[in-house]
């Protein structure tokens, strides 16, 4: 009995006037996977790092940048002071984020998020010029959960991560792996719904605000 | 999804005079259109992507088999598991097993398209299992029980008033009892309700904008962030996609998403763009357990090798609905099926055969707004003439239109006579129109003269009056 | 340069005056015009309902007619991208008449394009007192490609405001049969684009195609609303005095 698989490739084959894949076509695609060529990519006027945020400032996020880390924990305090938020985070883990020194009053913990989480902290892979898009990795240190769950939203970019086009992106995670991970999520700006009367709304699923910290 | 595709006429009608409807239409407005002009402007590599893009999914599409079985191998490879589906029947029974299989209690689901046209909610309701809609939009339909009617914005066809009231009536047995009326507080409240149910899902059902060969990806596109938490937070995660959309690399997925968002919703890109590549690994700390694809066919095969080719490369975008001036007076509900508009005019008449949905080839007027704004550069209009063809051949019209055409081509193909009766027609008229220059009413023309006078000949057809001055030019030289 | 001038099925019906406009701009412009006789209808309608037979039949009659002259010249972006667009895919099939309708689609203009693309008609020595507003139809816009031709044309009249409305693209609901088939629906566009007009303040409708002008003359008058809808070629030829689309011949 043949499968639905089998039935579906054999009636593409049929149709595209072939058997299975021989060689000669194999290699067809094999070369276009290998070179994954660029298509047309936009192109700006200001540097890109100028671009990224205000992109990232034209999609609603807010940011501050620092030179340092504890310039970041300062950020941070305030950002959280300036919303009523608790200094409370649950936090992604990477050598800037472990680096941080938390004043006393802080209560930080490094795990995956829940649903009662106010504000999380992650670091970015990197940031996106073409699109003020911050991307995130799934992993070991960077669990997705923070990236959708808590309502707040801050992540750390170091300035040297930012890269001029989403294909960047690509060939940066092709440099340090043979797969891609799990998850890739390019997040630019909060989340946000159009559904009700197409009102822009922040804040539908997921968090209700994104706060970068750009660290030189 | 039951098609009412064969009452398009009715419904059609009765959309125009719903008066709600025209107000969420009227809203929703001319804001698609400007916004994806906004970003059009903004963006002048916009035709080089286009043309890209067609040659990407050309390329794809006539190797179609081997990027598939690539695809399944990368998938494979990454922990996940890759089913293939001929039918809608089949492709749901798929994901009810594969629900069955994981003992699912709760069911998140992001909005997919496929997922109608395979009717994934009514199986998994007949196996006892309800999935939540987690798309807000997909969400508020849910609650009124309707299809959606817009392949992006699925309730924009509810007013404000609507969904309040939808809320009222379904979120009191959540204790959520007060009474909403802003856009902030109705969102709010879908965050509140929702949250429960993302948190507790086993398995989490989305579709895929795209399914990328090289690694075996799938990509989501979302501005809620509901798909990430569908698919990231259960311990099974079901992606149903068509065959079709398999692109080979992520560079090439990239210049697709460079169209999308722009042709959606006139974003550059949405706020969350998310790549999913298999099931939790050791390497990570969440993720689901186990990650399935359900590849489905459902009549692309046959596609491919006819003369409705182009139609492959609809990535889903809705920009020809945006644009249509059918779609904007009647809305999405009008088309009767899953796919609405001029993309749905194409594609349902396939799904569910041309004796199903007969009108909706025929309900345009071939303007070619929609071929204009395709990102993919797919002939729309000359796809509704191919149905047409074929409507035509089976002899569908009714026969008094069967009788005037086929008495107008007859005519036509005589000139003497038809010159002799156009003219002898254009006296009458004009006659009748006692110099008043138009007919309120004309005989077998009701449909006009129901709300637009004619305006009438001027009683000599430009034949016979030219015929005349150049006999008298003639006789003057 | 001698024009064959085809003068569409709803111009030599419904308003001859367009034909003869039509003339006047070409010999005006030092062309020589003649309308052959074997000239009845593009075979539109019967391609757009599903008729190839038919259509077919008809456009071998149209190329044979027309095929002698320099151009063929079409008061009308319907027909004219029937005969450009359509008529080589029709005989996709015959290799013979596919060779004659892609010539022939070469040498066929609609009206404005013509007057601006070939014969470069810069400027007309004409007035209309009013305001006058121009209705893009689906065809001239999309298988033409005509948008600034017509403008050019109209900017320059005497006495005349070009006031351009909102939604210029967006189709009048006529659609050839579809007006008839889903009237609701046409009828529905057609009072959106009459709104469009009525926002832009103009007392004048003008338009390449007279099916875009009947549709629209139509619900106009049938409405009761005081504007004057005319063709581009009776406007341009200094022929727009008289009564306008479905007005009142003692106007």
């Amino acid at each position: 009995m043949t499968t639905a698989r089998e039935a579906i490739l054999a009636s593409l084959r049929h149709t595209l006037g072939r058997g299975e894949a021989t060689e000669t076509t194999a290699s067809t695609i094999q070369s276009q996977i290998q070179q994954h060529g660029r298509g047309p990519q936009p192109n700006w006027m200001e540097d890109d790092v100028s671009r990224f945020l205000n992109k990232l400032e034209s999609v609603a996020g807010t940011l501050n940048r620092v030179t340092d880390e504890a310039e970041g924990v300062t950020a941070i305090h305030a950002y959280l002071q300036q919303h009523n938020l608790p200094l409370q985070l649950v936090s992604a883990k990477s050598a800037v984020l472990d680096k941080l020194d938390w004043p006393a009053d802080f209560a930080v913990e490094q795990r995956t998020a829940t649903g009662n989480d106010t504000t999380v902290l992650t670091e970015a892979f990197a940031g996106v010029a073409e699109t003020g898009s911050l991307v995130l990795l799934s992993g070991m240190d960077s669990p997705t959960s923070l990236n959708f769950l808590p309502d707040n939203y801050i992540c750390l970019l170091q300035r040297v991560h930012i890269v001029r086009h989403i294909e960047d992106v690509w060939d940066r995670i092709r440099q340090q792996a043979d797969r891609m991970p799990r998850a890739v999520n390019f997040i630019t700006g909060p989340s946000r719904t159009a559904d009700v009367e197409q009102t822009i709304q922040l804040g539908a699923h997921g968090p209700r605000r994104l706060h970068l910290i750009l660290l030189e | 999804m039951k098609s009412q595709s064969y009452a398009f006429s009715t419904n059609a009608q009765k959309a125009l005079l719903d008066t709600q409807l025209q107000r969420a239409l009227n809203k929703a407005g001319s804001g698609f259109i400007d916004k994806r002009r906004a970003a059009l402007d903004a963006l002048p590599e916009f035709e080089a992507l286009r043309d890209r893009a067609r040659a990407i999914k050309e390329h794809t599409l006539s190797h179609l088999d081997e990027y598939l079985v690539h695809f399944e191998q990368q998938v494979v490879a990454n922990g996940g598991q890759v089913h293939w589906a001929r039918t809608p029947a089949e492709a749901a029974n798929l994901v009810v097993d594969l629900c069955r299989a994981a003992n699912a209690q709760h069911v998140t689901k992001g909005k997919t398209m496929v997922g109608e046209e395979i009717g994934v909610n009514e199986a998994l309701q007949q196996a006892g299992i309800t999935p939540i809609e987690t798309d807000l939009g997909e969400y508020i339909i849910q609650l009124a029980d309707e299809p959606p009617s817009h392949i992006i914005a699925p309730a924009i066809h509810k007013t404000r008033e609507q969904i309040t009231a939808l809320f009222k009536q379904h979120h009191a047995r959540y204790g959520l009892t007060k009474p909403l009326e802003t856009v902030p507080e109705i969102v709010n409240e879908a965050r509140q309700v929702m949250r429960q149910e993302f948190l507790q899902a086993d398995v989490g059902i989305t579709g895929a904008n795209l399914l990328i060969a090289e690694t075996g990806s799938t990509v989501l596109v979302t501005n809620e962030g509901n798909g990430d938490l569908t698919a990231s937070l259960p311990r099974v995660h079901i992606v149903i996609a068509s065959i079709e959309k398999v692109v080979p690399t992520l560079e090439d997925a990239t210049v697709i998403l460079r169209l999308l968002a722009r042709s959606a919703t006139g974003q550059e890109i949405t706020s969350y763009t998310s790549f999913f590549s298999g099931s939790k690994r050791d390497t990570d700390l969440d993720g689901p357990e186990a990650f399935h694809v359900v590849l489905v066919d459902n009549g692309r095969t046959e596609m491919l090798g006819n003369e409705y080719h182009p139609m492959l490369r609809c990535i889903h975008c809705g920009a020809c609905l945006n644009h249509c001036p059918v779609y904007s007076a009647i809305g999405g509900h009008a088309y009767g099926w899953v796919y609405p508009g001029p993309m749905g005019s194409v594609l349902t008449p396939l799904m569910i055969g041309l004796q199903q949905a007969p009108d909706l080839p025929q309900a345009s007027s071939l303007c070619g707004r929609c071929a204009e704004v395709c990102p993919m550069s797919i002939p729309l209009p000359e796809l509704l003439r191919q149905h047409r063809f074929k409507l035509h051949a089976q002899h569908s019209a009714p026969l008094l239109t069967r009788l005037t055409l086929g008495a107008w081509a007859w005519l036509a193909r005589r000139p003497a006579i038809y010159r002799w009766i156009m003219n002898m027609i254009s006296r009458v008229l004009h006659h009748l129109s006692r110099k008043h220059g138009r007919l309120r009413r004309l005989p077998f023309a009701s449909p006009w003269t129901r709300s637009r006078d004619f305006p009438a000949p001027q009683g000599e057809t430009f034949m016979s009056a030219w015929a005349k001055k150049s006999r008298q030019e003639g006789g003057d030289k | 340069m001698r024009i064959g001038l085809f003068a569409t099925c709803l111009v030599d019906l419904v308003r001859p005056s367009v034909g003869f406009a039509t003339v006047k701009l070409l010999q005006q412009a030092g062309c020589e015009v003649e309308v052959p006789l074997a000239q009845t209808c593009c075979g539109q309608p019967a391609y757009n309902n599903g008729d190839r037979h038919n259509a077919a039949s008809l456009a071998r009659q149209v190329i044979d007619t027309f095929y002698q002259y320099d151009y063929i010249v079409v008061p009308s972006g319907s027909c004219g991208g029937m005969i450009k667009v359509h008529y080589p895919e029709l005989f996709k099939d015959d290799p013979d008449y596919h060779a004659k309708a892609t010539n022939l689609a070469s040498r066929c203009f609609e009206l404005t394009s013509f007057l601006v693309d070939v014969l470069k008609v810069d400027a007309l020595t004409v007035s209309y007192e009013g305001k006058l507003t121009y209705h893009d139809s689906c065809s001239s816009l999309r298988e033409w490609g005509i948008k600034q031709q017509p403008r050019q044309l109209l900017h320059n009249l005497g006495g005349c405001q070009f006031m351009e409305m909102a939604n210029t693209e967006s189709c009048c609901g006529f659609g050839g049969t579809f007006c008839m088939k889903y009237p609701a629906v046409s009828t529905r566009m057609a009072n959106d684009k009459i709104a469009s007009i009525q926002a832009s303040g103009a007392d004048t409708l003008v338009a390449a195609d007279l099916g875009c002008l009947l549709n629209l003359a139509g619900r106009i008058k049938r409405l009761g609303l005081p504007i004057k809808v005319f063709h581009v070629a009776e406007v341009l030829a200094d022929m727009a005095q008289g009564p306008g689309i479905g007005e009142d011949e003692s106007t």
